[in-house]
């Protein structure tokens, strides 16, 4: 192994070019771009550096849809598209045509499964491509987690050790550290697992992958919904054995122990934000997408569920989806100006070395936020009990709280005796008939209320089991010198467009002026099954380009419009394609 | 200058500590926060400064959002509403006149600040509350402003920024802003207390009074 790949943090000759100079003219393949983080850095990219000469983004064809009319069909509706439209107005297709194309492919495939003709056209102009595409699920199914999270960035990483730039910026996350209260550099030891364990990545991926086929040949295809349960059991001890708190955080860390074990010399720039939360400004204030971490945190203060298990004096890196697009685009002008061979630069963007919030803080100011918005409610509930409930910082954690689990077999137990009500047995004569009717209809309505509340108590429970490790058990501290050397090398100019601004929030106005409207404007309706809302359509003057083997779409003549149908479910995981 | 409780507002400072007392995280220190601010006013006719030191107390263990949310909410909420009209028009008045303005609070600065901002007041001048790691330790930080203002934070007041205190007008409402009155040129005298009310008779002070929507200028030199 080289020693550049040994110590990402050695110095490197850099020449003291401009963001926007070292991007123009570059052309760069986007993975993951369906998901909320590609779809905010690709929309930013292109407004704040127009002069970089090409975006591909790859796209899966989906519901009878081509990717191109999926991607068409976000750059017309999509509200993170909306600074572009205002900007270029009628003429956004004309910038599109020439700025932006859409590749079919699939991250799970090799070669990311892109049509050889395709890559024959496309490799030779590519300069990086950035991986993007993850899923982000706390307890996803391991055979998919490995799929896309661990062979989904070694098929790009193949991808572009073809391509004329050899060039690729992965994005991870910053919670690879795994468990444990320390500070976190920003450097990986291949091989070496957060608690101390040495292990074969490789054979670590082959062994998961094996226990998973075991299970599948014993269970599947009887019990599809119990392999599946036990996938995740299993990989989540192995990933506990190891020192990761969950299926997440262990496939994107086996994805880059194995990126950093690659020997072909490819120069891969790791890039690892925190809490992925709502945008700051671009492409507006509150702008976010699906379900991430703080979405159903604040759901749960929402409800009367009130004793949180959280640590107030642990951070929650919360970093906004705008703060991550300046550091990925200063992370990818690093790798265009000085490509390293191996593991060259790992970038962490996170709050919680600089500008801290703390998790007693966002539990205070969401508590304070709903109150607010309860007491100006038109339903007695909300403006009368809700609004008068606070958060309280429980003693203990989740796992040894018995409150929770308490609550929920009461409620069951009461809901079950009434679901067994009947007044020909349990009432006397004269009340039967009195009032017997009354009392059936009361009890099976009361029933359907208990029932309700005690899966929400049972959702209370699993996802605070979920949230554990980051809202109780670990503090970590991510180092972020990187990407702050690198803001600090900017001009003025280039500062205010690309710096990373995580050290401006005043976590205060943020959260009540950002964060929570924006979550309950864009993520909490889908946890209702609601669709998070959209803009009019804008349709484009001509098609996005779709390359194709031999011609793109555009080329060909075949101008492919957008079928507006049903938008595509926003969930967890969101960001696979 | 212009005193917040009194002259422009009829709510008195205690009110603000009890709004935040009645949003204390958790039902114990909610109601032995109103409690404890509704005790601490019903002492304050004996002595004001029971009131000023109870009422504010009342927030230790508050964090600073919590505090200067709620203070926010209060301004805007309940101190705003308040503003009498003939207050709020002599305030519009004196800013078109190019007067640099001066709110005087015995409130918190969370609320005080807020109500400054709101009605476009230059300065404000009001209680601070201490923090300790980011939460209220319940004390109020010296030099504190009372029923009464200190004339020599007032003449420091008028050094820095600066302006001249026998070219200033200040509208006062009670005995302690008699102090406030007769440092300035133009003194006036809003819904005065009684014991004000006979100052102003003596001293030729002019007064408002506004009764029900109706205000009323008698006397006095403006």
């Amino acid at each position: 192994m080289s020693a550049a790949r040994m110590d990402p943090m050695a110095p490197r000759d850099v020449d003291d070019v401009g963001v926007r100079e070292t991007l123009r003219g570059r052309s760069v393949l986007v993975t993951g771009v369906t998901g909320f983080l590609a779809k905010v850095w690709v929309a930013f990219l292109l407004d704040r550096a127009p002069g970089i000469g090409r975006v591909v983004v790859l796209a899966r064809g989906k519901r009878g849809q081509s990717a191109a009319a999926r991607m068409q069909r976000i750059i017309e509706r999509s509200p993170c598209f909306r600074p572009l439209r205002e900007q270029h107005g009628e003429r956004l297709g004309a910038f599109l045509a020439e700025k932006l194309e859409v590749v079919d492919g699939d991250v799970r495939r090799p070669m990311l499964g892109i049509d050889e003709r395709v890559l024959a056209r496309l490799l030779p102009r590519l300069d990086a491509v950035v991986n993007v595409a993850g899923l982000t699920d706390f307890s996803i199914d391991p055979r998919e987690g490995i799929a896309v999270n661990v062979r989904g960035a070694n098929h790009a990483a193949d991808l572009a050790a073809r391509t004329a730039g050899r060039r690729l910026v992965h994005v991870s996350t910053c919670y690879v550290a795994g468990q444990g209260s320390r500070e976190v550099d920003e450097r990986i030891e291949p091989g070496r697992s957060p608690n101390g364990t040495r292990f074969d990545p490789e054979g670590e991926l082959l062994a998961i992958e094996s226990v998973c086929q075991s299970i599948d040949e014993r269970l599947e295809p009887e019990d599809v919904a119990g392999a599946r349960r036990e996938r995740i059991e299993t990989g989540t001890k192995r990933a506990l054995a190891l020192g990761w708190p969950n299926l997440y955080t262990y496939t994107k860390a086996l994805s880059e122990h194995l990126l950093a074990q690659r020997e072909d010399g490819l120069s891969i720039t790791v890039v690892r934000p925190a809490i992925v939360e709502c945008a700051r400004s671009f492409p507006f204030a509150g702008w976010n997408e699906g379900m991430n971490t703080s979405g159903p945190l604040l759901w749960l203060i929402g409800t009367v569920h009130r004793r949180l298990p959280f640590q107030a004096k642990h951070r929650f890196d919360v970093v906004p989806v705008d703060s991550v697009a300046r550091g990925m685009t200063l992370a990818l002008a690093d790798a265009l100006r000085a490509p390293s061979r191996g593991v060259g630069s790992i970038w962490q963007l996170a709050s919680s070395d600089h500008n801290p919030l703390m998790l007693g803080r966002a539990l205070d100011l969401s508590t304070i936020a709903r109150r607010r918005k309860y007491s100006k409610s038109d339903d007695p509930f909300e403006r009368f009990v809700l609004a008068n409930l606070d958060s309280v910082l429980a003693e203990r954690s989740a796992e040894e709280d018995p409150w929770l689990p308490a609550a929920r077999k009461a409620t069951r137990a009461l809901r079950d005796a009434l679901v067994g009500f009947d007044p020909e047995h349990h009432l006397p004569r004269a009340l039967r008939e009195r009032f017997g009717t009354s009392l059936a209809k009361k009890a099976r309505t009361t029933a359907k209320t208990l029932g309700s509340a005690s899966r929400t108590l049972g959702q209370v429970e699993q996802m605070l089991h979920a949230y554990q490790p980051f809202v109780w058990d670990d503090d970590l501290v991510f180092r972020t010198n990187r990407v702050r050397d690198a803001s600090a090398t900017l001009s003025d100019e280039e500062r205010e467009a690309f710096g990373f601004d995580v050290h401006e929030i005043d976590w205060r106005r943020y959260w009540l002026e950002v964060q929570i409207p924006g979550l309950d404007k864009w993520s909490l309706p889908l946890l209702h099954g609601e669709r998070a809302p959209e803009d009019p359509p804008f349709p484009l003057d001509r098609a996005v380009r779709e390359l194709r083997g031999g011609e793109s779409s555009e080329d060909s003549g075949v101008i492919e419009r957008a079928h507006l149908g049903a938008p595509a479910q926003m969930a967890m995981g969101e960001e696979a394609e | 200058m212009f005193r917040l409780e009194g002259a422009l507002s009829s709510l008195p400072a205690w009110s603000g500590a009890m709004w935040l007392a009645s949003n204390a995280p958790g039902m114990r220190r909610r109601i032995f926060g109103v409690g404890g601010v509704a005790l601490s006013a019903s002492l304050g006719a004996r002595d004001p400064s029971i009131t000023r030191n109870v009422a504010w107390s009342m927030l230790r263990g508050f964090s600073e959002d919590r505090i200067a949310v709620l203070g926010e909410d209060f301004a805007r909420d309940r101190v705003l509403p308040s503003i009498k009209d003939e207050a709020r028009r002599l305030v519009d008045q004196a800013r078109a006149s190019g007067h640099t303005l001066v709110l005087i609070s015995e409130s918190i600065e969370a609320i005080a600040g807020p109500v400054g901002e709101l009605l476009g007041f230059d300065r404000v001048l009001s209680n601070v509350l201490e923090l300790e790691d980011g939460e209220a330790t319940g004390v109020l930080r010296e030099p504190l402003i009372g029923t009464e203002v200190d004339a020599r934070r007032l003449r420091e007041l008028a050094a820095s920024v600066p302006f001249d205190l026998a070219r200033s007008c200040a509208y006062g409402a009670s005995r302690g802003d008699g102090v406030l009155l007769s440092l300035v040129g133009l003194p006036c005298a809003i819904d005065p207390d009684r014991e004000l009310a006979r100052m102003a008779r003596e001293l030729d002070w002019p007064v408002v009074r506004s009764v029900r929507g109706v205000d009323v200028v008698e006397g006095g030199a403006r």
